[in-house]
């Protein structure tokens, strides 16, 4: 199993440190919004990440778990006021999730690479019309609106998250228990499944490993972090549209993904926060943000196919090179 | 019944718009294994050069048309280049995300340049009615059903008769003893490329002026494109145009109960429902390691 | 040598009329042979004969289009290959397989996912640890330590083999399909090969050899099946089979 060498250790720790003073030091509502939305995507881009980069399996659906929490936390927060409160939002979307994912996986992973793909768009788009047509359960594209703000139960009383900078540290723990969760399973035997399944599924199959039964295991994990992401964002938004089921969700996730490094947590974490501070610091029309981003995803795949992982792993031989005393870090592979 | 005639020769019509997307889109993936996301926008393409041709070189509608299917064949080709060519042997899920990426950048760059507001291409047989005992239809439907049947014998001429085509045959069959043979990759794959994206070209100059043109029209073809091609068989080209057909069939008549926002559904559906029962495909190839 | 799998009562296999065809050409036609436990069974013939396809439709790889196949007397026809493995049904590639992300020492501990079930692949330090151990032990006896923290993508071709035939040690295997385990791969490293595949024979293992080295198979097998063309030609001790002329003109050609 990997350890992770003195500079990761320190690198990730840093970066912790920093996301838990920010708010302290960076004022502008503006930009604890927009950090906000960096850590919903820190999220689902790890969750995505599971499947498409740790597991191997093209998978167009994310934005189904990520709308399915949402709408799930809209309507048990808006057919009882006050609604059941966080806890109970989130066991409904963890628990729920996955068997979405069971429903939706089932059958597609029985399908070849490249139908997976399609037959998980195929769902996407029929969750994206159920959305916009169901108009007794989801209002369709009048969306579910006037969502109060998330209600966190503790021992002792129940706390109301409505400043931002509450929002920001509910969403600061969701990420961190996101990317938490992908490094554990990363770490453990079953990444090494995970891994040897992405590597050569014959190969595993031979040695024993059931590689549907590992790509479940990764689509329900992820499922279920989406969908926890979603809870969060239909209280932080207050509405939730069919929006939430675009695929253009699913473009910027591969993004992230790809240009990130699949399969790189460090890669995928720094791509969310690249690419969703990034058009907000370009201030580009969505329309040309989009060609931006085609552009960039295009130039990447064909270029850099290891996205910044390949910049992170060249700094981590530079660094090791420069401390020639001790022993290199091993190169076996990503954390 | 008139109802039920209408939309078979809906279908009819839809099927067709759908086969001539999807036999390029299938033609490309049996010659280099690369599923090509963009093809749906190489249909917006065509249509948005028959536009240009027709609004800003005032010229009517059949050199237009021709003049916007051979552009496609010049854009094919730089397709080719910018996309496909360096992506030939990378991992499918690389190539799949080249070529959404590239999907992206060609609708958003039609959204900043043309605007987003749809166009209108004209036909001069969009306002002829053509009545045949029961049944009412305009004739430019007459015109797409037509010009997919010459495309389609057209490309079955070619794919039998003509070196290039036989190479391309070869290639999809057994990619390695392709190689071995010496037929030259590049050449044959981007003359794949060319050839999918003038049958699109054929679709984008029939079809439009029955609707409009705008940027995401792509989108709503290629969905069905696709279904067609996984339910034809992955690289099969009659596989591919005969389920578009029924695709498009199955959907022109499923309207007449289920309503209409639900048409993809029912495409992706059937296609769902073909793939848990001949995870193949309706002709698909033999299972592969 | 010690025998670094726990003594194994080495499984029977039954193969009964398998037939399997691609795009017309018969691969395999009707072959049926019988494996009693603990036996070293060669499996030859020309290049195209259909060893490797018979072993696929054996190990859960393909379905055969007829015919059945019994481990131990129970049907395991159209099995898929996780569950056999898991009942010790393992095999090497002719092709050498490895995980290519994954280092030599985590290659054979990945063989630890064929004893143990799924919902205890986590929180199960035991037998991991039981597992790890054993690995390290191999990897020293086969001469892996130097490699052991290399990438498996970036080891010799003999390396390779090696460490296939240890992540499948490793599986308990109670049948193994060894196929080619010595082509291409050097003198000392074929010598350290051979020398396992009898330690794993007196351990009781059953074991079929898939082998073009006719030195190597006479030296090691109690018997021989011979295939040609998809047809089993011959069934019998080595030096009776490889007197009959069908098996001789098999060899030399047409």
């Amino acid at each position: 199993m990997v350890r992770l060498g003195a500079s990761q250790s320190f690198a990730w720790t840093a970066a912790l440190v920093a996301a838990l003073v920010l708010p302290f030091i960076v004022t502008v509502p503006y930009y604890i919004s927009t950090a906000i939305f960096a850590l919903i995507y820190v999220t689902l881009a790890v969750s995505f990440d599971l499947v498409v980069g740790r597991i191997g399996a093209l998978s167009l659906a994310q934005p189904v778990f990520y709308g399915y929490g949402a709408y799930a936390a809209a309507l048990l927060a808006t057919h009882a006021r006050p609604g059941p409160g966080f806890w109970i939002e989130a066991a409904v979307a963890v628990l729920g999730a996955p068997l979405l994912a069971l429903a939706i996986g089932i059958p597609a992973f029985r399908l070849s690479l490249h139908s997976f793909a399609m037959g998980t768009l195929g769902f996407a788009l029929i969750a994206q019309l159920v959305a916009n047509n169901w108009l007794d359960l989801t209002r369709g594209p009048m969306c579910i609106s006037a969502i109060a703000p998330l209600r966190l139960s503790y021992p002792g009383g129940v706390l109301q998250i409505v400043t931002l900078r509450q929002s920001y540290y509910v969403v600061l723990a969701i990420a961190v228990l996101a990317v938490a969760s992908v490094a554990l399973i990363a770490r453990s035997r079953l990444g090494m499944a995970f891994r040897a399944v992405r590597d050569d599924p014959l190969l595993a199959a031979a040695r024993g490993l059931s590689p549907n039964q590992m790509r479940l295991i990764a689509f329900t994990v992820s499922a279920g972090l989406s969908a926890l992401a979603g809870v969060f964002a239909a209280h932080f938004e207050t509405v939730v549209c069919p929006s939430y089921l675009d695929l253009g969700i699913t473009v910027l996730l591969l993004i992230m993904v790809f240009v990130g490094g699949a399969g790189s947590l460090r890669g995928v974490v720094t791509a969310a926060v690249v690419f969703t501070i990034g058009p907000e610091l370009l201030r580009l029309v969505a329309a040309w943000r989009l060609v931006l981003f085609g552009i960039i995803l295009l130039f990447t795949v064909t270029a850099f196919p290891d996205g910044f992982e390949q910049l992170y792993a060249a700094a981590g031989r530079a660094l090791s090179r420069r401390r020639s005393a001790g022993p290199a870090e091993e190169q076996a592979w990503k954390p | 019944m008139h109802v039920f005639i209408d939309e078979v020769v809906n279908g009819l019509t839809l099927g067709s718009e759908y086969a001539l997307v999807a036999a390029g889109l299938a033609l490309i993936f049996g010659v280099v294994q690369i599923v090509n996301f963009a093809h749906g926008e190489l249909y917006m393409v065509g249509a948005y050069l028959l536009y240009l041709a027709q609004t800003y070189l005032n010229w009517p509608y059949v050199p237009a048309a021709a003049l916007a299917v051979l552009a496609m064949g010049l854009f094919g080709l730089i397709f080719y280049v910018a996309v496909i060519r360096t992506m030939i042997g990378k991992g499918w899920q690389l190539q799949l995300v080249a070529t959404l990426a590239a999907s992206v950048v060609l609708i958003n760059l039609a959204i900043v340049t043309v605007g987003s507001i749809p166009k209108v291409v004209v036909s001069p047989l969009t306002a002829t009615i053509l009545t045949a005992y029961f049944v009412r239809l305009s004739a430019q439907r007459l015109v797409v059903l037509v010009c997919a049947l010459v495309a389609f014998a057209g490309l079955y001429g070619f794919l039998k008769y003509t070196k290039a085509g036989k190479a391309m045959r070869a290639m999809s069959q057994n990619r390695d003893a392709a190689v071995v043979v010496g037929i030259p990759i590049e050449r044959v794959t981007l003359s794949a490329v060319v050839t999918g994206a003038m049958l699109a070209g054929v679709a984008a100059v029939t079809i439009p002026p029955l609707s409009n043109v705008n940027p995401t029209m792509g989108a709503s073809v290629t969905l069905q494109a696709f279904a067609a091609v996984v339910m034809g068989g992955f690289g099969n080209v009659t596989g591919a145009i005969v389920s578009a057909v029924l695709l498009g069939l199955a959907e022109a008549i499923g309207i007449i109960w289920v309503p209409s926002e639900y048409a993809d559904a029912i495409v992706f559906g059937v296609m769902i429902a073909v793939l848990l029962f001949r995870p193949h495909g309706l002709f698909g190839r033999a299972a592969r390691a | 040598m010690e025998a670094v799998t726990t003594p194994a009562r080495g499984a029977a296999l039954e193969i009964d009329g398998l037939s399997k065809a691609f795009y017309g050409t018969r691969a395999l036609d009707r072959v049926s042979f019988v494996v009693r436990p603990g036996e070293l069974v060669g499996l030859i013939g020309p290049n195209g004969s259909g060893k490797t396809t018979l072993i696929d439709c054996v190990t859960g790889v393909l379905r055969p289009d007829d015919g059945g196949v019994r481990l131990d007397g129970r049907s395991i026809t159209g099995l898929p290959a996780h569950r056999l493995a898991k009942r010790g049904l393992i095999r090497t590639f002719q092709q050498v397989r490895v995980f290519t992300s994954a280092d030599v020492r985590d290659n054979i501990v990945a063989g630890g996912f064929a004893t143990v079930l799924p919902s205890r692949y986590l929180f199960n330090p035991a037998h991991w640890a039981a597992t790890a151990a054993r690995a390290d032990a191999l990897i020293a006896e086969l001469g892996l330590s130097r490699v052991r923290g290399t990438s498996a993508g970036h080891v010799s071709y003999g390396q390779r083999k090696l460490i296939e035939f240890a992540a499948g040690l490793l599986c308990d295997p109670r049948l193994m399909f060894l196929d080619e385990p010595v082509a291409a791969v050097n003198p000392t490293l074929a010598l350290t090969m051979r020398q396992r595949i009898r330690a794993l024979h007196e351990a009781g293992v059953t074991i079929v050899l898939v082998e073009h080295n006719l030195e190597v198979v006479l030296d090691l097998c109690e018997r021989l099946v011979v295939l040609d063309h998809g047809v089993k030609i011959a069934d019998g001790p080595p030096a009776d089979v490889m007197a009959l002329p069908e098996v001789q003109e098999a060899y030399l050609g047409r």
